[in-house]
């Protein structure tokens, strides 16, 4: 293995997988921070291109991109609430009241710096320990999927800021809304009217651009800039120093996104989702949570960096993508005859190894690119509201509509904008809904397998070692955030 | 309205929501068991969240108002200008629309600085046909100008004329 790995290092250190890992990275932070483009989109599109390429510089771009992607997705996120992907949907939280504090070049920085070791850390267990991890990830089955998801739901309880109730009904809102369309098991089209657009369902992308973007847009109308508490100094928004105390906060989310990546379906933004709702829960201070705690970046942008990691063990060992990203860069491999399996890293070790430590180089990149970079993204929030509404809007209108060229994601976003704007006015959680809306589609599938495989019965949800494990976890999770609720409620009271 | 009448009706809503729901489910085929049986599990979660809502707002006690719009002019100009800007895209295809729009919103919003709205208008359309168009290959609407080409100016003009009065 270690002549392997020196032969890959090697291959690297040569000027086109260099450039090509830069280029990737760029690209991939580009489009991940533009929303609407994704970096499954890129990956995809990359592939005829590598095609003709060395086998090393052809993965290393694509290696790139993704990494690249999934840290530029947290840029949008932070400075203007438009997530660049749903699994920068969780940084928004606290990246977006940084921002108004005048902060938005600190949760820049610390969304970078969180990034870089979830893709760090992801990275050395993939290196690693991938045989391994990748056994693990088969036990997982519908039933645990199942609770995965519900573990991931109950962020709702923590993420509700006002009232609770509301919170669990903004929750059910976004699984029933993620309910239209075909259903997993019958396939039924529930709801599709005479919408053939949806038999699909209601695409992830649109929804969230409209929930945060259009609504986010819409709110402020009524104000001159973002920044809404920028002390009389303005260079405090090229400040980018990393707060203290942010370490056992990444490193729980860079294990949470490696774990929960490698199993497939599961993905980067539950990840993130389930990294936040810990990361809170166990906060001395829950109540700052929503409205700038950097920790609250970290936690989310740390998972969903660690899911890159995680999600190429079982492809690369069992030739089971853990996401959408990672099945385009099966495609790449197999493109190049490199099928995934023990081959890969006997046989094709070199090819395979360089591949790996290309993403260490993409982390790198895009740690420098990400803290050189910070206070000019963040000029961005002193640009007046007039010119970034229409700005916000355009882009908005172009990013659904080129998930499938379709005007209906257009008017599906539009109406998800206003729609989500008016609920959030009535003290709805539109956090919630996103979260419902996304996890929706696993809870489902989780929960029909589940039922399917133990003959409608559902102790299979109790009677599973790993089923027993998640409980606990969830049980873990819930119990100090309805303590904080109860001791909240008190104290008003 | 206060905080309190917007929570009695939206819990209100929610059962009534889903009640209307559950006639649609109803109307399901039999097959489709499994399809139905999940959201009828959804809609009890959401009539008995809605009913405990309500029931809270009635006996409970919320002070304030809700804000729905800050401020109404600007709120309303961006809403019709957004839809206007969906709207006309499928006919003047989408740089045309979203340039209008983004120099006529960002005027109506208080922009006072043409060279700069200028600029970042076209700055933008640059980068959407840059990476959206070019690297990307994903396609915007181009409405009448589907076939303009600039080697062909006056030709493309008269084909987005006939067009437009096909439209």
């Amino acid at each position: 293995m270690m002549q392997m790995l020196t032969d890959a290092a090697m291959s690297l250190l040569a000027p086109a997988p260099l450039i090509a890992i830069f280029l990737g990275t760029l690209g991939g932070i580009i489009i991940g921070a533009i929303p609407g483009l994704t970096a499954t989109m890129a990956v995809a599109l990359l592939i005829p291109v590598t095609f003709g390429m060395d086998p090393v510089v052809g993965l290393a771009l694509m290696g790139g991109v993704y990494s690249g992607g999934m840290f530029g997705g947290a840029i949008s996120s932070i400075l203007l609430s438009t997530p660049g992907t749903p699994a920068a949907a969780a940084t928004a939280f606290d990246g977006y009241p940084m921002t108004r504090k005048g902060k938005g070049g600190v949760a820049i920085t610390v969304a970078t710096v969180a990034s870089f070791w979830g893709g760090i850390i992801s990275t050395i267990a993939l290196l690693l320990v991938a045989p391994i991890l990748a056994k693990f990830s088969l036990r997982f089955g519908p039933p645990e999927n199942f609770l995965l998801a519900i573990m991931g739901l109950a962020s709702i309880v923590t993420l509700t800021s006002g009232n609770l109730i509301k919170g669990l009904i903004s929750g059910v809102i976004g699984l029933l809304l993620a309910s239209v369309g075909m259903d997993p098991i019958d396939a039924y089209p529930r709801f599709a009217g005479d919408f053939p657009e949806l038999y699909e369902g209601i695409k992830d992308i649109p929804a969230l651009i409209g929930l945060f973007s259009i609504s986010q847009l819409l709110d402020l109308t009524g104000e001159a800039s973002i920044i809404q508490e920028l002390a009389a100094d303005v260079s405090t928004l090229k400040d980018n120093k990393l707060p203290k105390g942010l370490g056992p906060t990444i490193a729980r989310g860079s294990l949470i996104g490696t774990i929960v990546g490698m199993l497939p379906g599961a993905g980067a933004t539950i990840s993130a989702f389930i990294s936040y709702n810990t990361a809170k829960s166990l906060d001395k201070e829950p109540e700052t949570f929503g409205k700038g705690n950097p920790k609250g970046v970290a936690a989310s942008e740390s998972a969903n960096n660690g899911c890159v990691g995680g999600s190429l063990i079982p492809m690369l060992t069992l030739g089971i993508p853990g996401n959408s990203v990672a099945a385009c860069l099966m495609g790449g491999l197999t493109i190049n005859n490199l099928i995934p399996g023990p081959e890969l890293f006997s046989k094709y070790g070199t090819i395979t190894y360089g591949f790996i430590l290309s993403l260490f180089i993409a982390n790198i990149v895009f740690l420098f690119l990400g803290i050189y970079l910070a206070p000019f993204f963040a000029k961005v929030s002193t640009a007046p509201n007039s010119l970034l509404i229409p700005a916000i809007a355009v882009l908005s209108v172009v990013g659904s509509f080129a998930m499938r060229n379709m005007m209906f994601d257009v008017w599906t976003m539009l109406a998800f904008g206003f729609g989500g704007y008016f609920l959030h006015r009535c003290g709805f959680d539109l956090g919630a809904v996103v979260l419902g809306l996304i996890l929706g589609h696993i809870t489902e599938e989780g929960f029909g397998g589940a039922l399917a495989i133990s003959n409608g019965s559902p102790a299979i949800f109790f009677t599973r070692p790993l089923c027993i494990g998640l409980w606990v976890c969830i049980a873990l999770l819930l119990l100090p955030a309805i303590r904080a609720k109860r001791k909240a409620k008190h104290t008003v009271d | 309205m206060n905080n309190r009448t917007v929570s009695i009706l939206s819990g209100a809503a929610g059962i009534v929501l889903a009640g209307a729901i559950y006639t649609q489910v109803l109307k399901f085929p039999e097959w489709a068991s499994h399809a139905s049986q999940y959201v009828k599990f959804l809609l009890l979660v959401l009539a008995l969240l809605s009913g405990l809502l309500l029931v809270v707002s009635l006996f409970g006690r919320e002070a304030g108002k809700p804000t729905w719009v800050k401020a109404p002019a600007h709120f309303f100009a961006t809403a019709v200008l957004t839809i206007g800007m969906a709207l006309s895209l499928k006919y003047v295809g989408f740089y045309v629309a979203s340039a209008v729009y983004m120099i006529a919103l960002a005027l109506l919003l208080g922009m006072r600085r043409p060279v700069l709205l200028l600029v970042c208008t076209a700055a933008l359309l640059a980068v959407v046909y840059g990476v959206f168009v070019k690297f990307l290959s994903v396609p915007v609407p181009l409405g009448v100008f589907e076939d303009f080409t600039f080697a062909d100016i006056p030709g493309s003009l008269a084909k987005a004329k006939a067009a437009w009065a096909l439209l």
